[in-house]
């Protein structure tokens, strides 16, 4: 058995025992069974998929690697979606970003106009000073 | 006149207990997005450790790999990456920083062709968008409370990417670092060129797919967007706690004010009384 981590700045998010892994980067798809020789590859983007009673499940992967040695797998990434298809995880990620920025970008607008209000606030205050 | 003046200091004591109401609010939350702040570090330190050891590991197994971040050269430009704050009212948080930040700038650079800033967190680029610097950003980039990597990737990509195509040829981190509650302290740190990395020694030998010089080129920006994202951290635990304790002082200041206030109250209720017993003996002696 082969033990999976994997790792993002959030945390552990998956921790769990499979009988094979298989990753897929950009140069191809390769298979890690027990006993492999210790090894790092990158992934980005990237995903593994991994069978465990099987059934199968992907750890999709943007900015990351992943280090095996020991029969233990570490997969270090930036972001990381467990689930049990690959292309819609992939999709999930950028839908994630997309929404994260859009959010961003109507605070800076509400934040701007609420700044924009108050000074012009403020102008009124200080104008009626003078009556 | 005397009851007008009473009138006057009760709204005034009234008004300084709403608002010290609300700062000891703000010191509270204050105190649990510190411990929050503290959580998501702890959290983020295995990461990096991880990330650094396996590049050490790279490095030590091969001597012959090296990459451009590892390189020093000699520093025509530099670019500057300021963490400051969305919000206000942290203390001196974003003061200190710019001030330390301006300081430093004009004993080492004559004019300001010689480097570039990025910043982060409204405050900071309210201060700079209207000044005479080369701003790499032209939007504000926020720094919420749970800031995550997404929102800062886009500038730290664009150093990183201004580093390897030799634009810039270092890159300093100017952040307020978290000793302890009470006490943050301004630092600059360089990021690029990376002088050393550390790593816990492995006996294993690795095979590196497709080949270490490869792995290497896609780790280091890996390695050090977060590395910038762990001092964003840091920084943000800071202005935690520089909120925290900035509201601490002010609701004892207006404790204090209260204080005062309620003496002057009483003053002037006496004098008031007084007055008015003044007003009924004298009209009672008229009538006699």
């Amino acid at each position: 058995m082969i033990k999976i981590n994997v790792v993002t700045p959030l945390g552990v998010l998956f921790e769990e025992e499979v009988e094979m892994i298989v990753f897929r980067n950009t140069e191809g798809e390769q298979a890690i069974l027990e006993n492999h020789i210790p090894v790092v590859v990158t992934l980005n983007p990237g995903y593994v998929r991994l069978k465990r009673n099987g059934e199968t499940l992907y750890v999709t992967v943007v900015g990351g690697f992943l280090e095996f040695s020991n029969n233990i797998v570490t997969v270090i990434a930036q972001e990381a979606e467990v689930g049990r298809d690959h292309e819609n995880a992939l999709k999930h990620l950028e839908d994630l970003r997309k929404k994260r920025l859009e959010e961003n970008r109507k605070r800076n607008i509400d934040f701007t106009r609420a700044e924009r209000d108050i000074k012009e606030e403020i102008k009124k205050i200080k104008a009626s000073k003078y009556l | 006149m005397a009851r007008g003046e009473a009138r006057d200091i009760r709204r005034k004591i009234r008004a300084t207990e709403k608002m010290s109401q609300i700062t000891k609010a703000m010191n509270m939350v204050s105190a649990s997005k510190l411990r929050k702040a503290e959580k998501v570090i702890k959290e983020y330190r295995p990461f990096i450790q991880y990330v650094q050891n396996t590049i050490a590991q790279i490095l030590n197994s091969n001597l012959e790999i090296t990459h451009k971040m590892l390189q020093k050269r000699e520093v025509k430009r530099t670019g500057y990456l300021l963490i400051t704050s969305d919000r206000g009212l942290a203390g001196g948080y974003n003061n200190n920083l710019i001030k330390k930040f301006e300081s430093d700038v004009k004993t080492k650079h004559q004019s300001t062709d010689e480097y570039v800033i990025g910043v982060l967190g409204q405050k900071g680029h309210r201060y700079f968008v209207y000044k005479d610097v080369n701003l790499i950003n032209i939007n504000p980039i926020n720094m919420r409370d749970d800031v995550q990597f997404i929102d800062i990737i886009d500038i730290i990509q664009l150093l990183i990417d201004m580093y390897l195509i030799g634009e810039i040829d270092e890159i300093i981190i100017y952040y307020n670092k978290y000793i302890n509650t009470i006490k943050q302290e301004v630092t600059a740190e360089r990021i690029i060129p990376i002088e050393k990395i550390e790593g816990e020694k492995k006996s294993i030998l690795y095979e590196f797919e497709p080949s270490p010089q490869k792995v290497l080129d896609t780790l280091m920006p890996i390695y050090v967007q977060n590395l910038i994202y762990g001092y964003i951290l840091n920084a943000k635990t800071s202005e935690h706690a520089s909120r925290m304790t900035a509201m601490k002082s002010a609701t004892d200041n207006a404790e204090e004010v209260i204080d005062k206030l309620t003496l002057h109250y009483n003053r002037a209720r006496q004098a008031q009384i007084t007055q008015e017993i003044t007003e009924i003996v004298s009209g009672a002696a008229a009538l006699k």
